[in-house]
């Protein structure tokens, strides 16, 4: 599910190409999706919110500046545009969420393998650091570990400082640090001990 | 990582922070995989150090949310007809002339109403009046009119103050028009600027001010038969006495029930609804509790279940935004936070410790977030603000 960023033919995008926003769409519906999922239960909302975004991708592409980085341009876009619905709906009120289940850490299949059950009490321990984590670090680690995305590109993308974006990186690091207490040590030995750090 | 000597600073913190070294845990290739494997081989004492860094990154996994094909599909499909591709579109852009030139000024405004415009045509409208609303929060706020369309209230009025006049249409339906000769449009409901004090001057003379960022839901409660809208946010009524037709308003799943009279009713989802009596009489009714009656400068305070909490408040107090003000008395940071937070659409982050002075006086809401907060500051609250963008992060300050 990791997308990189892609280039696209710019110019023929601009003079009304479809075949170039729909490479688009294709790339980067899938990935805005699963974000937009991170924010709310209602996936109607955030099929709107897809929809609205390209709509105006395509309306607007005449007064767009070709932007550095699409993913970026559009992640940021998306979630400006989802907050503003779930603020309109009164579910976005203050930082904190409440029972909410986003950017929610969950149990890796494909990983459990390899060490039975010390893996699966490090990965609760992991998800559970996770929950007390706030929203905003979630959404940190998320966009970072996840999505890729630079130091830089998170603090452009939720709106605050690099140097905010650091501090709000570390503290989540050092949370989930702190909450997996020595299992990630002991578990590592097992990991390195495969030789490979290829990976689906 | 740009070469080895870095070695000797390299900590799980930086490690994630570093894209090559993120790269490398979640795509790697050959090139990366000999660079870091070199790396550890020639210091191994790095070893625990990349582990435990590589460990956090893959060990996480976050809840994946896939799209099936066919909504992918779907969705392509309404964007290209809302977005008129595959097609020539002039007819459309034609249609759409006459309230284009309502909706507004600035171009991206008119955008916002296209889209908002063609996202509900050939969607199931459902009944009225509680169907749910395609709300979209705006800074300048939103007229949605009864085809589905959203116009946008930028410039609504004039002198600073912000009217929007309806009137009665020939059978009946709440309708605006833009003028004399205007077509007149169905109303559905309003969603008010923010940062500003929006008036709604309803056709039998009652009036509802809005206070920022709030909604109130017309469709199917204001008609011939019966006087009821829905509010979401803060509303200030002053209702035209009117025997055979009671004013009701509806806050959560209660009722207020109105025979000429002025009060306020707060409707937010982080805290109580709160109904406040200015003048008049006002009953509160709902399913599961003894209709109350309000007196003057009482308010009621409604939770989710049993019965209002009514107690005496002081009422200039509760509607000083509609006058251009905030006004606190002895609130803790939190009242004094959120109050700001609605006017300003910003979201509140506390750090820490919280602040525990009560604070007491007004500021004027016509300021911007950062001479507010500048002003509560100077009051000797025992708090520190930090604004970023539309976030206030709040800390205790240890010395006032």
């Amino acid at each position: 599910m990791r997308i990189l960023d892609i280039r696209i033919d710019w110019t023929a995008f601009v003079a009304g190409d479809e075949r170039v926003f729909e490479q688009v769409y294709n790339t980067f519906y899938d990935v805005l999706y699963n974000y937009g999922c991170k924010y709310t239960s209602n996936t109607e909302l955030v099929e709107d919110a897809v929809q609205d975004l390209f709509v105006r991708f395509w309306k607007n592409r005449a007064t767009l500046n070709e932007p550095p980085s699409l993913k970026n341009y559009l992640f940021k876009a998306f979630r400006n545009h989802m907050f503003d619905q779930l603020k309109a709906d009164g579910r976005y009120v203050t930082d904190d969420f409440g029972d909410q289940h986003l950017f929610e850490a969950v149990p890796s299949p494909e990983d459990t393998h390899v060490a039975g059950e010390r893996a699966d009490a490090m990965e609760r321990r992991l998800t559970y650091a996770m929950k007390r984590l706030s929203d905003r670090q979630r959404e940190a680690i998320f966009l970072r570990f996840y999505e890729g995305f630079s130091y830089v590109d998170i603090a452009e993308l939720m709106g605050i400082t690099v140097k905010a974006t650091y501090k709000l990186m570390a503290r989540s690091i050092d949370a989930m640090r702190d909450g997996m207490g020595g299992s990630v040590n002991s578990i590592l030995f097992i990991l390195t001990g495969m030789g490979s750090y290829s990976k689906k | 990582m740009e070469s080895d000597n870095e070695f000797d600073r390299i900590t799980v913190q930086g490690l994630i922070a570093d894209d090559a070294f993120l790269k490398w845990v979640n795509q790697p290739d050959e090139a990366l995989e000999n660079r870091w494997k070199g790396l550890i081989d020639r210091h191994p004492e790095l070893q625990p150090v990349v582990d435990e860094a590589r460990a956090l990154v893959r060990q996480l996994r976050f809840a994946e949310h896939r799209a099936p094909a066919e909504r992918k599909q779907l969705v392509l499909d309404r964007i290209k007809a809302a977005a008129g591709m595959g097609q020539e579109e002039r007819g459309k852009a034609v249609s759409m002339r006459r309230w284009v030139q309502v909706a507004a000024s600035l171009s991206v405004f008119v955008l916002a109403g296209i889209w908002l415009y063609t996202r509900y045509v050939g969607k199931p409208t459902g009944g009225l009046g509680d169907s749910p609303q395609p709300f979209v929060a705006s800074k300048e706020g939103r007229l949605f009119v009864s085809d589905g369309r959203a116009l946008s209230l930028a410039d609504w009025g004039s002198d600073g103050e912000h009217v929007l006049k309806l009137t009665w249409s020939a059978d009946r339906s709440l309708v605006f028009a833009d003028g004399p000769g205007q077509t007149a449009l169905g109303v559905d409901s309003i969603t008010s600027p923010m940062e500003a004090v929006f008036r709604v001057a309803l056709p039998d003379g009652s009036q509802v001010w809005m206070n920022s960022g709030s909604t109130l839901r017309l469709a199917g409660r204001y008609t011939g038969a019966r006087r009821g809208v829905g509010v979401t946010g803060q509303c200030y009524f002053t209702v035209a006495p009117d025997a055979g037709l009671p004013f009701t308003v509806a806050v959560g799943d209660r009722e207020v029930t109105v025979l000429g009279t002025q009060f306020d009713v707060a409707n937010y989802p982080d805290m109580r609804h709160a109904v406040t009596l200015i003048e008049g009489s006002v009953r509160l009714s709902g399913e599961a509790m003894p209709p109350v009656l309000l007196k003057p400068g009482q308010q009621a305070q409604i939770g989710h279940d049993g019965s209002p909490i009514v107690a005496d408040v002081d009422v200039t107090r509760v509607t000083a935004w509609k006058d251009g003000s905030f006004a606190f008395r002895n609130d803790a940071i939190e009242e004094v936070m959120a109050q700001l937070a609605r006017w300003y659409g910003a979201t509140v982050v506390y750090e820490g410790a919280r602040p525990e002075l009560p604070i007491s006086g007004s500021i004027p809401t016509t300021l911007s977030l950062d001479d507010a907060l500048a002003i509560l500051q100077g009051t000797g609250v025992d708090a520190a603000f930090e604004v970023e963008g539309k976030t206030v992060k709040v800390s205790k300050l240890d010395t006032p």
